[in-house]
């Protein structure tokens, strides 16, 4: 099949549908008519997406320079390994999580401003997914940061607004550092366009004098990205944003908005400063202490947190951990296991919150304690939160298995012995907060007389166990060509020349 | 030799299950029929493959799945295993039908054991180290729902301590098959990791990974601390199943890992990791005996008695394991006494438990000192029960004699191998030890039968005990006929021990043909008789003693239970970090609780003295509630801050006391927000709204534009 018609199209149409569905969401249309519209613009979103992946894993690099902003700044999508692998988790995701909104919004006052949010918040992700450049980068990331905020706030109660006051204070700032960064940068080497090796392999001559701001830079970039990728001690905004916002908002956040800082910063070691540079500054042991903290302090945390939306937000914040210390440890095969536990983790944990959701919105379950005797009363969905709870502790052959298995692979490649002892109490962690909700499901008995079966709705029930076999697709699957694992191999292809 | 028989059985079973769920659905009673035929068939499935085995040496298959693909190959070892695991499974498994028939619960219970017995099976028939990862952590996992079936809570304190036991031993062999597949010896082959380049420092540490994991699951000394509660807890068929088969599955990997370590050509003890290994699991084994065995004649309660005698006795598995791998080519004896003894613990531990759970099921009571004089009123089991104990006792006509005598002499050899090795020569007490463990044994399963099943009965409902009925009968006899007949004809397991041997890389010359001859009449050595009885007098007389001294009425002390230092200090540890964690997070980022109860008080909640000992930890919390509070009054200025520049008007006004708030105040105030979020979003939503729509024109005019 010749993907060349992808080649600058796709890139500006995946990023370009969800915008329509925007435009889709404010229209006054009947509520299923919209749910038909903005499913189809994420589907053929999605769609495309995969085409990409296709397309990238045949040799192409889709580019498209789109907008001519300053003199110094075009807008440019182009679309690697990375990136492709990115974009079609979110686009996928998003296609879920926007069928999970229809059904879970049903009774709510505000579903259009709900889609509307939602859909420019996919957008600008999927810009991100794409960005070409750093400046691209930095658009893209800020607009989705700010957008978000409207999707944390969106019940309207104290609680919610109390956490989007602590979201956008913690948001604003990393933005900023973020832009410091890129200015550092820019006025330091003189081009930001992301290439992989760097500034180095780009031709840029770094020297001496330019070490002190580029270590500054790395810094902000660190503390900024840091702030979205929840590492403690910055992840303050995330415990809170979670219950606070709607569930299929809660899985996209956890699933893939999150990612974006770890996303962030790979982006910056390989395809800004290269990985030999950053091994020059020293900065990434650092990086990888941090984010060792982060996967121990978040799970630790986790454990035994009675509101369930919470102890899943507790829950990503150890497993993006993950991803950050995978790519600081610097190997390209820990680098493989960042990538596809981005993935397998968006999708696993997505299962999670929708099934939180599908508990809140059906029967009123906030607390894990009200989940008692739920596997007989709710069989599908406990058995999909079941199967995405192993699969995040790491049982094989589901999905998290795969990826915690190269990332701990890739932690042997580098020595780093310690980085998989805390991989595997992280592991440990996580099947100590997340079993007992198995528990609570299927060896708890319920409150007498709650035995009335809930109100079930396909809308809530088929993206939850659509979401749920992807989990255990990925993992059976993981070495099929086209899959996560053929992507991310790529990937470290392209940053790790020669391994 | 290709063939789809593994995949099948490993696979088959899990299959069966759904079977056996549908129709759980409708009658549970039912579903144990079901789930019996199922056990069955693995019986006739691994029937069917053995002769393939025993000709092609191995079988093979393959299923492309999650890291690439799943391999199977059943050799000589895994038929001996799987043949094992298969038999008793669908002994125990129709025994289960008639123990559960009045259970509310019989359908889990049912629908579990083909899940499980797939995961044994798999675990026995995995080609390389991933694959019996997998499956070894599927084990774990659905057996879980037998430890956690009667729902009370011991039964929830038992399965929660055997699920973290369960999943640190499965991540120490995840780090053990992550080093070994990284350096490119994933394969389950004779000396594969011992002859891997570039293992470097890492060779060690895969080795000590692997044993201790699969340790946990064997029950070696020290990790044993999940398998007295687990086996007291679950019902008695998953006991039998537990004790007889599954904690084999830790055997087996040890005995992999072993091989795996071990290079064929011998070579002394130095520098080896492999041999230094074997040496330690010998000496574990042998420490694993006695204090199995002696922790085993102190309790009172039927089955946690036989469980600490599952311990003692896998401390048996782990010396012939030790020793034959430590002859390596010459350990023909050692793996055909390690395989005749799985194969007799299997047979007639299994029986015991069997026939513990009648007695508990006709008299109500699990308490040795209120049972008693049930041999008259219970004849069928007891006689079961007999033959079982004298079986693992080792009274020769028993299969245990014939598995204990030939590690013995395993152990021998490989004592003086390591002799004349250099190896230290404390290394000589293991001996010793190993026959005073058997004469713990003995003792042990004496105190079972006599009280148990002579003198006067305890209690009314030993007094009111009748024997149970036939479908409680039939699988006891089987089983009791296979203990008889492993003791008495052994001859015919031979060629399945020797091909057994063979795989493991045991040298085929006179070694084999010495364990053959011997297996063919293992009654015709007078040594060994006279040794075997020896160690039996000497236990009946121990037994004698204790209870003429009334050692039997007193109750262990609470400090010497290993059990509960560790519960103790790693449930503390754990309760103390998540506190120390939680008051961290709290003070760092809950900023209104700071303003309400203000830094002082909180500090007081931080700091909470405790006792003494903890000097230490406090000083650490005393510093990060110095931090916090610092970080606290921070990051409130810095949300003042906020506040102020923040342009949206509505936000300005604080909300009164979101958190304890009440009355008509908090809830005017939520009206108002609400009210002035809808405006709010309304206009943010249509300009942010009508931005995007310009943009999306531009970026449309531009993609496809001039």
């Amino acid at each position: 099949m010749t993907l060349s018609w992808l080649g600058s199209v796709a890139p500006v149409a995946v990023v370009a549908l969800p915008l329509l569905g925007v435009l889709v969401a404010l229209l006054p249309l009947p509520r299923r008519r919209r749910a038909a519209l903005l499913i189809a613009s994420m589907a053929v979103a999605s769609a495309l997406a995969l085409a990409l992946t296709r397309a990238v894993l045949a040799g192409q690099v889709p580019e498209a320079h789109v907008l001519h902003m300053t003199p110094q700044f075009w807008l440019v999508l182009r679309v690697d390994a990375a990136g492709a692998l990115y974009g079609a988790t979110v686009a996928v995701l998003g296609l879920l999580a926007t069928a999970f909104a229809v059904g879970y919004l049903q009774g709510d006052r505000h579903p259009a401003r709900y889609h509307a949010f939602a859909m420019a918040v996919l957008a600008a992700t999927l810009g991100l997914a794409y960005a070409g450049n750093l400046l691209t980068f930095f658009l893209f990331y800020e607009a989705f940061s700010v957008l978000t905020y409207a999707l944390v706030v969106h019940e309207q109660t104290p609680e919610a607004v109390a956490a989007g006051v602590k979201y956008i204070a913690y948001v604003l700032v990393g933005g900023t550092l973020v832009l410091a960064g890129v200015l550092l940068v820019y006025f330091t080497v003189g081009d930001a366009s992301f290439v992989p090796g760097g500034f180095a392999a780009g031709g840029a001559v770094v020297d001496a004098a330019s070490m002190g701001p580029l270590r500054w830079a790395f810094a902000c970039f660190a503390v900024g990205f840091g702030v979205k990728a929840a590492l403690v001690p910055l992840h303050g905004w995330v415990p809170d944003a979670h219950p606070a916002a709607p569930a299929p908002f809660s899985a996209l956040l956890s699933g893939v908005l999150v990612a974006a800082g770890a996303f962030g910063i790979l982006r910056v070691i390989h395809d800004v400063y290269g990985v030999e540079l950053v091994r020059a500054l020293g900065v990434a042991p650092w990086l990888a202490a941090v984010a060792a903290a982060t996967v121990l302090v978040g799970a630790a945390l986790a454990v035994g947190q009675p509101d369930l939306k919470r102890r899943l937000a507790y829950s990503t914040i150890s497993q993006m951990g993950y991803l950050t210390l995978a790519v600081a440890l610097l190997g390209a095969t820990a680098l493989v296991g960042a990538l596809v536990h981005l993935t397998h983790h968006a999708f696993l944990k997505g299962t999670l919150f929708f099934c939180a959701g599908a508990w809140r919105h059906d029967l009123g379950a906030r607390r894990v304690a009200d989940l008692r005797g739920l596997g007989a009363r709710t069989p599908a969905v406990a058995a999909a939160f079941t199967v995405a709870a192993l699969g995040m502790i790491g049982v094989p052959p589901l999905a998290g298995f795969v990826s915690k298995w190269w990332l701990g692979e890739g932690m042997l490649e580098v020595d780093a012995g310690w980085a998989l002892a805390v991989l595997l109490l992280g592991a440990l962690l996580a099947a100590a907060y997340l079993l007992p909700v198995v528990h609570a499901l299927y060896f708890e008995d319920g409150a007498p007389g709650a035995s009335a079966p809930p109100r079930a709705d396909r809308w809530t029930r088929g993206p939850v166990l659509a979401a749920a076999a992807l989990g255990v697709v990925l993992g059976l699957g993981a070495t099929l060509a086209g899959f996560p694992l053929d992507l991310a191999g790529r990937a470290a292809a392209a940053w790790f020349p020669g391994s | 030799m290709d063939h789809v028989g593994p995949l099948v059985l490993a696979a088959g079973p899990a299959l069966g299950a759904f079977a056996v769920a549908a129709v759980a659905r409708r009658d549970p009673r039912w579903a144990g029929v079901v789930a019996a035929w199922v056990s069955t068939a693995a019986v006739a499935g691994v029937a069917a493959l053995a002769p393939a085995v025993l000709e092609a040496g191995a079988v093979t298959a393959t299923l492309p799945a999650a890291l690439g693909a799943l391999r199977f190959t059943l050799d000589g070892v895994g038929l001996v295993f799987a043949a094992v695991a298969a038999v008793a499974w669908a002994i125990a498994s129709w025994y289960a039908v008639a123990y559960l028939a009045h259970d509310p619960r019989a359908g889990r219970y049912h629908v579990a054991g083909p899940v499980v017995l797939s995961a044994m099976l798999g675990v026995v028939v995995a080609g390389d180290w991933i694959t019996l990862y997998v499956f070894f952590e599927w084990l774990g996992l659905s057996a879980y729902l037998w430890v956690v079936h009667a729902g009370d809570p011991r039964a929830e304190r038992a399965a929660t301590k055997y699920l973290v036991l369960t999943l640190l031993g499965g991540f120490s062999v995840l780090v053990g098959v992550l080093i070994l597949h990284g350096a490119g010896a994933g394969d389950l082959v004779a000396g594969a990791a011992a002859d891997a380049t570039g293992l470097g420092a890492w060779r060690g540490v895969a080795a000590v990974a692997l044993v201790v994991g699969f340790g946990v699951k064997a029950g070696a000394l020290g990790l044993h601390l999940w398998l007295p509660d687990a086996h007291t807890a679950a019902p008695a068929p998953a006991s039998a199943l537990l004790s007889g088969v599954m904690v084999k599955a830790g055997a087996y990997g040890i005995l992999r890992a072993l091989v795996a370590f071990r290079p064929l050509d011998g070579g002394g003890a130095e520098g080896n990791v492999g041999a230094t290994l074997a040496l330690a699991v010998i000496v574990w084994g042998v420490a694993t005996m006695l204090v199995g065995g002696v922790a085993a004649l102190g309790q009172t309660h039927a089955k946690r008695l036989l469980a600490y005698s599952t311990v003692s006795q896998m401390g048996y598995v782990l010396v012939g394991i030790g020793s034959a791998a430590y002859l390596g080519a010459a350990g023909a004896i050692g793996w055909t006494g390690t395989l005749v003894h799985v194969a007799q613990h299997a047979s007639a531990k299994g029986l015991l438990f069997l026939g513990i759970g009648a007695v508990v099921h006709a008299a109500g009571e699990t308490d040795l000192r209120r049972l008693g004089g049930l041999a008259r009123r219970m004849p069928w089991t007891a006689t079961a029960v007999l033959i079982a104990a004298a079986g693992i006792a080792g009274v020769p006509g028993g299969g245990g004699y014939v598995g204990k005598t030939i590690v013995h002499h395993a152990l021998d050899y490989a004592r003086e191998h390591a002799a004349a090795d250099g190896v230290h020569r404390a290394f000589g007490l293991v001996e010793p030890v190993f026959v005073l463990a058997t004469v713990a044994t003995a003792a042990l399963l004496a105190k079972l039968v006599v009280l148990a099943f002579f003198g006067r009965p305890g209690s009314d409902g030993a007094r009111a005990a009748r024997e149970v009925g036939p479908r409680w009968r039939a699988p006891m006899a089987l089983l009791a006929a296979a203990v008889l007949g492993l003791g008495l004809a052994p001859t015919v397991v031979a060629p399945w021990m020797l091909a057994a041997a063979t795989a493991l890389g045991a040298a085929p010359d006179a070694g084999l043909a010495g364990v053959r001859a011997y297996l063919a009449g293992p009654l015709a050595h007078g040594a060994d008789l006279r040794a075997a009885l020896g160690a039996i007098a000497a236990g009946l007389v121990l037994h004698a003693g204790l209870r003429r001294f009334g050692a039997y009425e007193r109750t262990v002390p609470a400090w010497l239970s290993l059990d509960r230092w560790v519960t103790t200090a790693v449930a503390g540890a754990l309760v103390r970090v998540r506190d120390a964690a939680r008051a961290w997070d709290g003070a760092l980022h809950t900023v209104d609780h700071w303003r309400k109860r203000g830094a002082a008080e909180g500090r007081a909640a931080l700091l909470r003295p405790r006792h003494a000992l903890d000097e230490a930890p406090r000083r650490a919390q005393r510093a990060i509630a110095r931090g916090a509070t610092w970080a606290a009054v921070r990051s409130t200025a810095f949300e003042r801050f906020v506040k102020r520049l923040d342009a949206t008007h509505w936000l300005r006004e604080s909300p009164p006391d979101v958190a304890a708030g009440v009355g008509a105040d908090r809830d005017r105030w939520v009206l108002a927000t609400r009210r002035r979020i809808a405006r709010y979003g309304r206009d943010l939503g249509l300009g942010i709204g009508v931005a995007f729509a310009m943009w999306f024109v531009l970026v449309v005019l531009v993609a496809f534009g001039p």
